[in-house]
């Protein structure tokens, strides 16, 4: 294999891989979204006029703003927690080391018992919700609330909840890629008489920025793509946490507009391209220095 | 090589071989099944869609088997019978669609009443069954064949116990205040504040299913339009009458007078079907508006006396009281059998009478799909029997995306963040919206408001 | 050092706390399935987070014999090997064509991982059991682990990319001069140089097949093929969900998902300290 050829031999099998599984059915489903198609059979050619009508759809512009909205909180939460909790199990402490099992553990809990413990948790106090009791037991009756019940507490209560889920695994990017940071550097900062926080700063910082780059990646993406799951099972789409995924999923199974459901898809597509380049493009900038 | 790194490489090589072991084992029963002789495969979108719904496990396969063996008695050329029932009610619809877009093997579809007039029978996934329905008609009840008419065809051979819509009630919470069921809704709400000084809440109800709430409106358009709310759904369906008709406002306004009158928890919607069961269960509420289907779970987990009572009068409306419900499920032929006439020979031995009565005979129920087959002797069973005949439903008329919004909108509404007018304003739009995108109301044959016994 | 002893004593309890706290957080929901699953049913439903009336051991026997849960998690190692091994070849390859090699058509390749990303599974359920079946893949698990390996792509090769841009490009250098061709260079060099990367990615990978609920709902309909969430939908019956035995089915697959996560955080997160290449 000489040089030249090198990548292309390396990009060979996960080209057919995703040639197979995912670009081929993209392209076949956008070739169905065009069409009338109730999931079984194609029917005549419909055009663009599918996507005219989610893009027209009040419920639609509804769950694209709490999916907005929702994203925004849980990428931000996820990188603040994950590195903050990648910092806090690396600290020269002993025992630490154990903690970073522990740390990881939500991530490994199925999602049907991560909605019946927090469903359970932020109900009403007369309802066995521990944080309401809790509150009331501090003297905090005011602060109670029907927390998954309300509209815009739900929102931030699933938000949060996702945040507390993945922060585990944003911890773990985290930590394999400040393993890889050079020691030397830090001792070089030391010695300059630069202190923990400074070290943080202008050391591990931007050392990590590519793993940074991937983290909010795969921040983005979960939201978008992978948020039907932690919303239906806490508050089943309702009280304002309808996001595009749940509303795509009601399209299709529960209505049986699988073209439209499919458009709701590309759709959503285009719209994560948009969030994504930019990001891609931004960071690429600063990136080109390697 | 070092020990300990040959000590690893082995445990993989171990792990993989027994993997591989498992992975062909599995394959090979795949396939194995495909062997001599004929198989049929009788599908239940959901878990609850199999015989003896509701029962022990044992006792369903015990029932299942029996029956399958004296079928097998009949039929000598069929030597499988194969039961693929699984999965959550919410899934059933995907459920049963991708096993037939997969091209599965799929003979008999055992259905649910409100699928089958909501997705399966104009959704393609079923295949008619006039003929043979017809034919052994005198087995069933009318009202169980009725509720498997949609556009002018049968579709299902009923086979269940009849579901009705009712409050149940912790026996003991009402007689420390004093009372008994209540019959009227004024009774019920001058219990308020004596449940109120005894720390009980008086009704819960699983909010966080949206779908549940319908029954309230239901229960309270019945009375608004003067018993004739199949009629009337149908005018607003049709457009001569709006979702802001003040009938329907009315209707809603009554269904939310149980959260102002502080019967109803106004945060009932947190609770789904086991944290408010879990309430009732507890002792901290004392009733709740449910169906039937309930029961088998009420009586393995309360431990103290509960009773029935219907939907209480609303003492300024119109109409009386009725129960929802009927036959829930029964026998259907896969769109996609290749299997036909062996199916249908499935389904004609599973209704007999004395087949029927076997299937049925673990649910105890009060009333069932068949005419001869009657269970349940005690006084919650004769109390239920006295309600019938049972209203339909009224979500299998409305179309799914309009039935989709409305249960959110009654969400809303009993969460008190809107108005009865408010609501009824949004269903109309709702439906505005519907309409131009081509909806038209397609009456279904049974929809006279006199068929519903 | 440049702090005191004061703040480095202080430093260290706000750290010991700060770590208690998020111990805590993570702890809690496990105690609560742990606790619950020694209760009754009945038990479950009056109070959930009360101690037991009386502690039970009947329900992991009954997740085992009763619910079979032993055969969801054969197909679930199965799968997961499958679809991981396929993954983990296909991404590291790819990621290291991304990070070390410049050549035309790279960004068009990088554009095309992105956008496969941004794709939900339920708009692809249609297209995907039209691949499969043409393949004679629907319903097998090898179908079911393209599926996942697939679907993990994305995110495993960005990751994978960021480690291995991280690599001291000297180090490469030194092995192609020596005559290493490109496969054996990221086989011997690369690789072990990025394990603590190349080990996470594998476990959050395996994490994400092995609790994936809808792809193998979907296309692994077969009941002897049920992987362990499809399994565990089926403790979702008619009206009464068997909280305790869910509970402690779940235990007893998450303790030990949690010991070999633990081991391979020991042995290969934890890291090289002090690395191969300085």
């Amino acid at each position: 294999m000489t040089r030249s050829h090198a990548p292309y031999v390396l990009l060979l099998p996960g080209m057919v891989l995703i040639g197979t599984f995912l670009i081929l059915p993209i392209g076949y489903g956008f070739w169905l979204s065009l069409h009338d198609f109730n999931g079984i059979v194609v029917g005549h050619w419909t055009g663009l006029s599918l996507y005219r009508r989610v893009i027209t759809d009040a419920g639609f512009h509804e769950a694209l703003w709490h999916t907005v909205v929702f994203a925004v909180i849980v990428v931000v939460g996820k990188n603040v927690f994950g590195l903050a909790l990648a910092v806090l199990v690396s600290l020269p402490l002993r025992g630490v080391r154990a903690f970073r099992t522990v740390l990881f553990l939500p991530v490994t809990l199925n999602i049907i018992v991560i909605g019946a413990f927090w469903t359970y948790f932020l109900a009403a106090s007369r309802f066995g919700g521990l944080l309401n009791q809790a509150l009331s037991a501090v003297g905090l009756q005011g602060l109670e609330h029907s927390w998954l019940g309300t509209p815009a507490t739900a929102l931030l209560c699933v938000s949060c909840v996702e945040i507390w889920r993945w922060s585990g695994l944003h911890m773990l990017i985290f930590l394999a890629g400040m393993q890889a940071i050079d020691p030397s550097l830090y001792a070089a900062a030391k010695l300059d008489g630069a202190n923990a926080w400074q070290r943080f700063r202008h050391v591990t910082l931007p050392q990590l920025r590519p793993i940074i780059f991937v983290s909010t990646l795969i921040a983005l993406m979960g939201a978008f793509v992978r948020s039907f799951d932690v919303v239906w099972v806490l508050t089943r789409a309702g009280f304002g946490t309808q996001v595009v995924v749940t509303y795509l999923y009601s399209e299709a199974f529960k209505f049986g507009h699988f073209a439209q459901a499919t458009a709701t898809g590309y759709i959503l597509l285009v719209i994560i391209a948009i969030f994504a380049f930019t990001y891609y493009f931004l960071s690429n900038s600063g990136e080109q220095h390697d | 090589m070092s020990g300990k790194a040959s000590a690893i490489l082995g445990a993989i090589a171990l792990y993989l071989a027994a993997l591989a072991w498992h992975w062909v084992h599995v394959s090979k029963q795949g396939s194995a099944s495909e062997g001599t002789g004929i198989k049929l495969v009788v599908f239940g979108p959901s878990s609850w869609d199999g015989f003896a719904p509701g029962a022990a496990e044992d006792v369903v396969a015990r029932v299942t088997g029996d029956l399958d063996a004296r079928f097998r008695i009949e039929h000598p050329q069929v030597k499988q019978i194969v039961h693929d029932v699984r999965g959550p009610v919410a899934d059933g619809l995907a459920r049963l669609r991708n096993a037939e877009v997969a091209g599965d093997q799929l003979d008999v579809v055992v259905c649910a009443a409100n699928p089958v007039n909501t997705a399966y029978a104009r959704g393609g996934l079923i295949a008619p069954l006039d003929a043979l329905v017809t034919r052994i008609r005198q087995r069933f009840t009318p009202g169980a064949v009725e509720n498997f008419t949609v556009d002018g065809h049968i579709w299902a051979a009923p086979l269940s116990a009849v579901n009705l819509t009712t409050f149940f009630y912790n026996k003991d919470l009402f007689a420390n205040v004093g009372a008994g069921a209540p019959k009227t809704y004024s009774a019920f709400r001058a219990l308020v504040p004596k449940f109120r000084a005894a720390n009980v809440i008086p009704v819960v109800h699983q909010g966080k299913n949206a779908w549940m709430w319908l029954f309230y409106y239901m229960s309270a358009l019945t009375q608004a339009t003067e018993n004739r709310q199949v009629l009337f759904v149908e005018r607003m369906l049709e457009g001569t009458t709006k979702f802001t008709d003040a009938t329907n406002v009315r209707a809603l306004q009554l269904a939310r007078d149980w959260v102002d009158d502080g019967l109803l928890d106004a945060q009932s919607n947190e609770l789904d079907e086991t944290t408010m069961k879990s309430v009732f269960y507890s002792g901290k509420a004392a009733a709740f508006f449910g169906d039937t289907w309930d029961i088998p779970g009420i009586t393995s987990n309360v431990t103290f006396h509960w009773g029935v009572f219907p939907f209480p009068q609303y003492d300024s409306a119109l109409g009386h009281p009725e129960a929802f419900g009927g036959v829930e499920s029964g026998l259907c032929i896969s769109a996609t059998t290749k299997q036909s006439s062996l199916a249908e020979a499935y389904i004609e031995f599973a209704t007999r009478d004395e087949n029927a009565r076997r299937l049925l005979q673990p649910l105890g129920a009060f009333a069932t799909s068949h005419t001869n087959v009657v269970e349940g002797d005690d006084e919650i069973s004769r109390e239920l029997r006295a309600r019938l005949p049972a209203a339909k439903f009224l979500d299998w008329i409305f179309p799914p995306e309009l039935t989709d919004f409305m249960q959110r909108q009654m969400q809303a509404m009993m969460g008190q963040t809107q108005t009865p007018e408010q609501t009824a304003a949004n269903i109309e739009a709702k439906y505005e919206t519907l309409v131009q995108a081509g909806y038209v109301y397609k009456p279904t044959k049974s929809a006279s408001p006199a068929a519903t016994k | 050092m440049t702090d005191s002893p004061f703040r480095v004593g202080f430093a260290r309890v706000a750290g010991y706390a700060a770590l208690l706290i998020a111990a805590l957080q993570a702890l809690g929901p496990i105690l609560w399935i742990v606790v619950g699953s020694f209760k009754s049913k009945a038990d479950f439903l009056v109070n959930p987070w009360r101690l037991p009336q009386s502690w039970l051991f009947h329900n992991y026997v009954d997740a085992f014999v009763v619910a079979r849960v032993g055969d969801y998690v054969w197909n679930s190692l199965t799968v997961v090997t499958l679809g991981l091994s396929i993954l983990l070849v296909a991404a590291a390859t790819t990621a290291y064509a991304l990070a070390r090699f410049r050549f035309p058509g790279r960004g068009l390749v990088t554009v095309i991982i992105l956008v496969t990303m941004m794709v939900p599974s339920d708009v692809l359920t249609v297209p995907l059991f039209v691949v499969l079946r043409s393949l004679g893949m629907l319903g097998t698990f090898l179908g079911v682990a393209c599926l996942y390996a697939a679907s993990g792509f994305g995110i495993s090769v960005f990751l994978l990319r960021g480690y291995f841009m991280s690599v001291p490009r000297e180090v490469e250098e030194a092995a192609r001069l020596d005559g290493a061709s490109t496969l054996s260079t990221l086989w011997y060099i690369v690789l072990p140089m990025t394990l603590p990367g190349f080990a996470s990615v594998a476990v959050i990978q395996a994490m994400a097949m092995w609790n994936d609920l809808y792809l193998s709902f979907v296309f692994l309909r077969d009941p002897a093929s049920a992987t362990v969430p499809v399994g565990l939908l089926n403790f979702f019956q008619r009206d009464s969900v068997d909280w305790p035995r869910l509970l402690a089915a779940l235990t007893a697959l998450t303790v030990p998902v949690l010991i070999v996560y633990a081991v391979l955080q020991r042995r290969f997160v934890e890291g090289l300290t002090a690395g191969t290449a300085k």
